[in-house]
């Protein structure tokens, strides 16, 4: 109620009034005296006004930033792209050597709106990764022509719907031969060229491709192991600071290079990453190049600085009242530690942890040297597939760029930024409540 | 941190010397059976910040069991500090020096585990100060630090703990209610009741009183009163008509001397100092 009365004030009208029009005092000024009046009155209302451009326009430049990410991304940005794999997947398919046509039509029983007759089978325009138009596979009548499709080793096949038909090869019943393509032809024509075909010579099915579930998987098992890397060090290291550290210039010494830490560029980790933590870890799995756990290691040393930073002042701010009391109540001071100080200092290492979960999901550079910047379709724990940031860096590295896909993916990753700091801002609301209670 | 001196035989016959000059230690009749005394302090001094400040001096004093003793002075005359010595609290305190005797029922208050003392030796605080848990769990706490996991047995406890520091009917609906939620007094009520759950010998009160109302206080007095039966209380205390109200024995501190210590009610009547006399009639403090 009060911001809104506040804001109220501050739009007050007189107050605008005066802005444009002089106080009383100003018709008993001197020429000179009036000069130097409007002289600063110009001055003042430059550098006002001034700030105030400068706030809009950072403003407005963020906010054009995000809003051009959502529209551009937004479109690419479906449950299939989020759960299909990034190969695309191919299938050649064609009509076995014994099937005849003959007069038999199906029935278009799932109104399919470009459907064969004597193939029984159903199309409908789409449009691929890259959102150029293709025709789908909309529908398959069972036991029709086209259900009976095999591969070039004569093995049955059936079509997966999800596929799309990049090409398809007919023969005509008069021997005639036409080839139809996705993006020059549609659905209808597709649909239509089927019907007088007797035979299908090859039919290349393709799948969507260029999905990010593998670098969602990928990102989410990074997570997995760097807090698992990341957390007992921190959070150890963080309690011998602030419990057990007496101040000499040891523990100062260390508390001044956790600060340096945290200011090293994240690529000069990376660094560090390759060519410390990948042989370490070949040299002990027998593998080679980077994998899950060098890049979960590097983002662990990234992660500590703050890690310890927050939770030892988490640890800091709890009242000496409290564990003089457990002291007192003859408690030990490892007990004290972990049933009083610990169990405090909980929404300090719960905000600590959600800060790392957002540096981990936007991390790139370090992960490209120290993970891997192979953009995979499953997670795996002995090849170092690309993260989601480092998908977009593989995706925008190349020679076709693809801006789509990469705003689709900056879409998750700003979403979960955006709630993981939502989420931090509660908790630290809940954890000031909690202080006032004392 | 604490290093104490031990006395050779000379210094001991000095003490013995110094203790009949002190007009701290007491003649009676009570103060001569050994048995009956649980804390005793000879020449204790403390400084804090490596000897820098001289907190505590020369203090010599007994302390009688199953009776209520009460320190006052004005702020700063040390009398929070030696009675965390005590319970060893200022162990905690970097810097802090204490050279002296401080036996407890006989036995070199250094020679005893620090946990073991701390368990038979309890503390109450100025401000309340019961753990963000709920009111079980906070009187379960030193039982279990103690590795005592019974279920019935804690209950037991809990019941005991919460009747005997009358707080047994305004919370037993409420046992699993967090610790905070109470009101200052019960809070208070509450940490004594933790304090009571290890079934200490001594209970330790630091101001326990300067935090609350009066009706609180008033709950709190009528309490050390009841526990007093069970166990040896000492507190410290801004507040003369608290000391006189409740204690047996009252000692008076200024800038870290024991001036005098003696009988609540000759205290009061007739101060032997002349610096009692003008605390207690309120010419300073």
């Amino acid at each position: 109620m009060k911001k809104l009365e506040n804001l109220k004030n501050s739009f007050n009208l007189d107050k605008i009034k005066k802005l444009f029009t002089f106080d009383k005092t100003y018709k008993t000024l001197s020429k000179e005296e009036k000069k130097v009046f409007i002289k600063r009155k110009i001055k003042d209302g430059v550098t006002n006004g001034g700030t105030v451009l400068f706030g809009l326009f950072t403003v407005a430049i963020l906010i054009w930033m995000v809003v051009y990410i959502f529209t551009t991304g937004s479109s690419t940005l479906n449950w299939e792209f989020i759960t299909s794999d990034y190969t695309q997947h191919t299938a050649m398919l064609r009509s076995p050597d014994d099937l005849d046509i003959g007069d038999e039509t199906f029935e278009n029983s799932a109104n399919s709106e470009y459907f064969s007759e004597y193939w029984g089978v159903g199309f409908r325009n789409g449009t691929d990764n890259l959102q150029d138009p293709v025709v789908y596979i909309a529908y398959i009548e069972e036991n029709s022509p086209f259900s009976k499709l095999v591969n070039y080793q004569g093995e049955l096949e059936p079509v997966d719907p999800s596929y799309y038909c990049s090409y398809i090869y007919l023969i005509n019943g008069d021997g005639s031969e036409i080839q139809l393509n996705s993006g020059q032809d549609t659905a209808e024509d597709f649909a239509a060229a089927l019907d007088k075909a007797i035979k299908i010579e090859s039919a290349s099915f393709l799948s969507r491709g260029e999905g990010i579930r593998g670098s969602l998987l990928t990102t989410l098992m990074l997570i997995g192991f760097s807090l698992l890397f990341a957390l007992p060090l921190g959070v150890g290291s963080a309690i011998y600071l602030g419990v057990y550290a007496k101040k000499n210039i040891l523990t100062n010494s260390i508390r001044t290079l956790i600060d340096v830490t945290s200011g090293i560029p994240s690529i000069i980790f990376g660094l560090a990453g390759a060519i410390i933590f990948i042989p370490f870890v070949n040299s002990m799995s027998g593998g080679t190049g980077g994998n899950i756990f060098t890049g979960a290691l590097t983002m662990a040393i990234m992660l500590l600085p703050t890690i310890v930073k927050t939770t030892e002042e988490a640890i800091r701010v709890i009242p000496m009242s409290l564990t003089q009391a457990s002291l007192a109540l003859g408690a030990s001071r490892t007990q004290t530690t972990f049933k009083v100080v610990l169990p405090n200092a909980l929404p300090g290492i719960l905000t600590s942890t959600l800060l790392s979960i957002g540096r981990i999901i936007g991390e790139s550079a370090a992960l490209v040297f120290a993970m891997g910047a192979t953009i995979g379709d499953t997670a795996s724990l002995n090849q170092g597939y690309a993260s989601l940031a480092v998908h977009i860096y593989v995706i925008l590295a190349g020679e076709s760029p693809r801006y789509e896909a990469a705003c689709a993916i900056a879409i998750i990753i700003l979403v979960v930024v955006l709630l993981l700091s939502l989420l931090v801002k509660l908790i630290s609301l809940r954890l000031n409540k909690f202080k006032g209670a004392n | 941190m604490i290093e104490f001196e031990n006395l050779d035989q000379n210094q001991e016959n000095e003490t013995k010397e110094n203790l009949n000059a002190s007009n701290t230690l007491l003649d009676d009749e009570e103060f001569k059976n050994k048995d009956n005394i649980v804390f005793s302090c000879r020449n204790v001094n403390l400084y804090y910040d490596n000897g820098e400040k001289h907190s505590l001096k020369d203090i010599n004093i007994d302390i009688l069991k199953n009776k209520v003793t009460a320190f006052i002075g004005p702020s700063g005359c040390g009398k929070s500090t030696l009675l965390r010595c005590f319970d060893r609290m200022n162990d905690l305190i970097d810097g802090c020096k204490i050279t002296g005797e401080i036996k407890y029922n006989g036995k070199g208050i250094n020679d005893i585990n620090t946990i073991l003392l701390r368990t038979k030796v309890g503390m109450v605080f100025q401000q309340p100060n019961p753990f963000p848990m709920s009111i079980r769990n906070n009187i379960c706490y030193g039982p279990r630090c103690q590795g005592l996991k019974n279920k019935e047995k804690l209950n037991e406890i809990v019941e005991r703990s919460l009747k005997d520091s009358a707080l047994y009917e305004e919370v037993s609906d409420r046992l699993d209610a967090s610790g905070l939620s109470l009101s200052g007094g019960q809070q208070q009520r509450l940490c004594i009741a933790r304090a009571i759950a290890m079934s200490p010998d001594v209970i330790l009160m630091d101001e326990p009183t300067s935090a609350l109302d009066p009706i609180a206080t008033l709950k709190i007095e009528e309490l050390i009163k009841e526990l007093k039966k069970k166990y040896t209380i000492i507190i410290v205390t801004h507040n003369m008509q608290q000391a006189a109200r409740i204690s047996d024995y009252t000692a008076f501190f200024m800038l870290g001397e024991l001036v005098e210590f003696n009988k609540t009610e000759e205290f009061f009547a007739h101060p032997k100092d002349k610096r009692s006399e003008d605390y207690i009639t309120g010419r300073f403090g």
